[in-house]
């Protein structure tokens, strides 16, 4: 039986009258950087956040490496956190805090380390996302690339064995969306850290991604190779495949 | 026009459960928690600054006028009917089991409960919290826990310094402006004072400390709707923390005594 770091069945959550996942399946192998597309307030976002735990689902079942994450208890759940490295779309990083503290911060939180040891790692992690001499910066002194990179250092501080990026790349230039696409190919060395990844932006998924997925209308309708997103004949995926103002997408809205 | 009176009120009904659910939840999750490890002494220590040491010079303010107004008034009345050597007697008993207490929490709440709603709502409203449990840190655990320890320990200190402030503002009043005599006025301070008085409003204080705190940490772990709803949050935990204080004083008062 193929091991897989994530099972998810039938994942439903609606927001009021809203249904944002109407059964979502998806069924991701360990070791694999998994990219998922969708348009905006398709519930990317929601998505991503019921795979740790920050939104309850209504129905539905997520198994982390065979474990039900929503059967855990509180203090259960937030030990099983540490298996995860969480990067927000803006960084959300501690805005009282320095880059260093920041990133420093789950080291201190879980006494993993030593001080000295820790200071070690901090600058490792910062090494990993290509920053330097920022560590004595507040976030409100960095720009939105910056912060997001010390976000992706802060989530492999404790070296997690699973990444999730929250649209890394929304709202950068071209060049700074394949730094940071190429930053986190970078952080999926080796086969042990498994990535999802949420974004609507194909030039940064065609980098990051083993395999590819689409959330629309509340479920997941294409999963498979980047080579096979791009030969899909699915009237959603060629909609947003050639940026067609036309299609299932925005039949809804019109 | 009945139906939506009845409207309006069964939302308003169902408004104050709400709060009033939340907040037992943080309370009760705030017990739980503050039993686990990690324990955050540094920042059990900074909150402590920021809820006592800090809000020293306002209540220092607040209780020695309060005490001069009431030396002032009660002077005013009591020498109609010949009463003057008891003002020392109404300023303490009324600033250690009453005022200083209920002063004190206000102005933390105005100072501290406030800040506590602002900056849990920022951190929620710009996904801080939610990077919180993702860094595997509870954040009723991290945030909320030492400051309400913060208050509960440091209200009935400030207490302590509102009841000294509150009688030295009598006194100076009474003895400087009045004309009173120093000696007969220092007698009458501690003439009807009990032990029991000095620890009803400390007990009181305490309680206040927990309310403002759990309140004010509530209203920001809740806030939703971006800056509007960081300041919406802020009015409302100041509101919610004087109506709480002044109303659970009354039945404090009545079970105390």
């Amino acid at each position: 039986m193929e091991e897989y770091k994530f099972d998810i069945e039938d994942l439903h959550k609606s927001f009021g009258e809203k249904k944002v996942l109407k059964g979502v399946e998806l069924k991701v192998e360990k070791g694999l950087s998994v990219v998922i597309v969708g348009g905006s307030g398709v519930g990317k976002s929601v998505f991503l956040k019921t795979l740790i735990g920050l939104i309850k689902p209504d129905r539905g079942k997520i198994l982390v490496e065979g474990v039900d994450i929503f059967s855990l208890k509180d203090r259960e759940l937030n030990e099983f956190r540490k298996k995860f490295g969480m990067c927000f779309q803006e960084g959300a990083l501690f805005d009282s805090m320095t880059v260093f503290e920041n990133i420093a911060f789950p080291l201190m939180r879980h006494r993993v380390m030593p001080m000295e040891r820790i200071k070690e790692r901090v600058y490792e992690c910062l090494e990993i996302v290509k920053l330097k001499g920022v560590e004595n910066k507040f976030p409100s002194q960095l720009s939105g690339g910056m912060r997001r990179r010390v976000g992706f250092a802060r989530a492999i501080a404790l070296k997690p064995e699973i990444l999730l990026f929250d649209e890394p790349t929304t709202g950068l230039d071209p060049v700074m969306t394949a730094l940071i696409a190429e930053t986190i190919k970078d952080l999926m060395v080796g086969d042990e850290v498994t990535a999802i990844t949420i974004t609507h932006d194909l030039q940064a998924a065609s980098i990051i991604a083993d395999k590819i997925a689409m959330l629309f209308d509340g479920k997941i309708i294409f999963y498979g190779s980047m080579d096979d997103f791009l030969k899909s004949d699915h009237p959603a995926v060629v909609q947003f495949r050639t940026s067609n103002p036309k299609g299932p997408w925005t039949e809804e809205e019109i | 026009m009945k139906v939506i009176a009845s409207k309006i009120l069964k939302d308003y009904f169902y408004g104050l459960l709400e709060e009033l659910g939340r907040f037992f939840y943080i309370l009760y999750k705030t017990f739980l928690w503050s039993f686990q490890k990690p324990f955050d002494i540094k920042n059990w220590f900074k909150q402590m600054v920021r809820v006592g040491v800090d809000s020293v010079p306002v209540v220092f303010l607040a209780t020695l006028f309060t005490g001069a107004v009431i030396a002032l008034e009660t002077f005013e009345g009591f020498r109609r009917f010949h009463a003057e050597s008891y003002v020392g007697s109404v300023v303490s008993l009324a600033m250690l089991r009453e005022l200083s207490p209920v002063l004190a929490a206000l102005m933390v709440t105005g100072r501290v409960g406030s800040a506590m709603a602002a900056e849990i709502g920022t951190m929620k409203v710009t996904e801080q919290i939610d990077a919180l449990y993702a860094l595997a840190t509870n954040p009723i655990h991290y945030l909320i826990v030492p400051r309400v320890w913060a208050s509960i320990f440091m209200l009935p200190l400030l207490t302590v310094l509102g009841d000294l402030t509150g009688i030295a503002g009598g006194f100076l009043v009474s003895v400087y402006i009045m004309d009173a005599n120093p000696v007969v006025y220092e007698a009458s301070t501690f003439q009807f004072l009990d032990l029991e008085d000095f620890f009803t409003g400390i007990i009181k204080a305490a309680v206040f400390g927990l309310i403002l705190s759990v309140v004010g940490c509530m209203k920001g772990f809740y806030t939703d709707g971006g800056a509007e709803g960081v300041g919406r949050a802020t009015t409302k935990a100041v509101v919610m923390s004087s109506l709480f204080i002044l109303l659970s004083d009354f039945f404090l008062t009545k079970i105390l005594f």
